[in-house]
């Protein structure tokens, strides 16, 4: 709990002052980048604590612990997932390209209406966050 | 229909489709994978783990700020 409170308060600071930010500002770039540079930073250090896969962590007696001998099940389903994301992807993409931008929405559209609001926009970027966390502590 | 309206309707469909997996892979008891156990499998790998990242980013950047 208490490896947590730091980060999180990193966190909830970061998207607060985000939420003051407006995009194609400095202080927007700032926080995004000063985000992105944490996320770096979390993921380095992570990577290197991150046990070498097929080698289990080494118990003090030098034995190795029988839970991470075993290796990961495969996930049923990640194939689906991949093609869903990759139908979203060719259907943004198709969206892109395709004029006029009103007539075909893109994500950005959604995601920039969602952030015009102070109050909105330090919920997602609170989100973003969140998932960046998540990825670098899997 | 305008295209607007298709569009948007398209995308609620595709949000549905991941709403609709999720709720599977809940049901199911995580027998089948969800979009947390999706990331995890694809992140598995350093290459995966590249472009998770580098897609973290680029959403951040593109959203908020540029």
């Amino acid at each position: 709990m208490r490896r947590l409170a730091l980060p999180a308060g990193i966190g909830i600071a970061l998207a607060v002052v985000g939420s003051f930010t407006t995009a194609f500002t400095t202080g927007s770039e700032v926080v995004t980048a000063v985000a992105i540079a944490a996320f770096v930073a979390a993921s380095l250090v992570a990577t290197r604590r991150r046990p070498i896969p097929g080698r289990a962590p080494e118990l003090a007696g030098g034995e190795r612990t029988e839970l991470a001998k075993k290796a990961p099940s495969p996930g049923r389903g990640v194939l689906v997932w991949v093609v869903a994301a990759g139908v979203a992807i060719a259907f943004e993409l198709s969206n892109y390209f395709l004029s006029p931008r009103y007539a075909h929405p893109t994500v950005s559209y959604f995601l920039s209406t969602a952030a015009g609001h102070q109050w909105s926009r330090g919920i997602l970027f609170a989100a973003w966050l969140t998932l960046g966390g998540y990825l670098v502590g899997r | 229909m305008t295209d607007h309206a298709l569009t948007i309707v398209a995308w609620i469909a595709i949000a549905a489709v991941f709403a609709g997996l999720e709720i599977l892979a809940l049901s199911s008891r995580r027998r089948f994978a969800g979009i947390g156990g999706a990331l995890s499998r694809i992140g598995g790998a350093p290459v995966g783990r590249l472009v998770l990242a580098l897609a973290w980013m680029w959403l951040g950047w593109h959203v908020f700020a540029r």
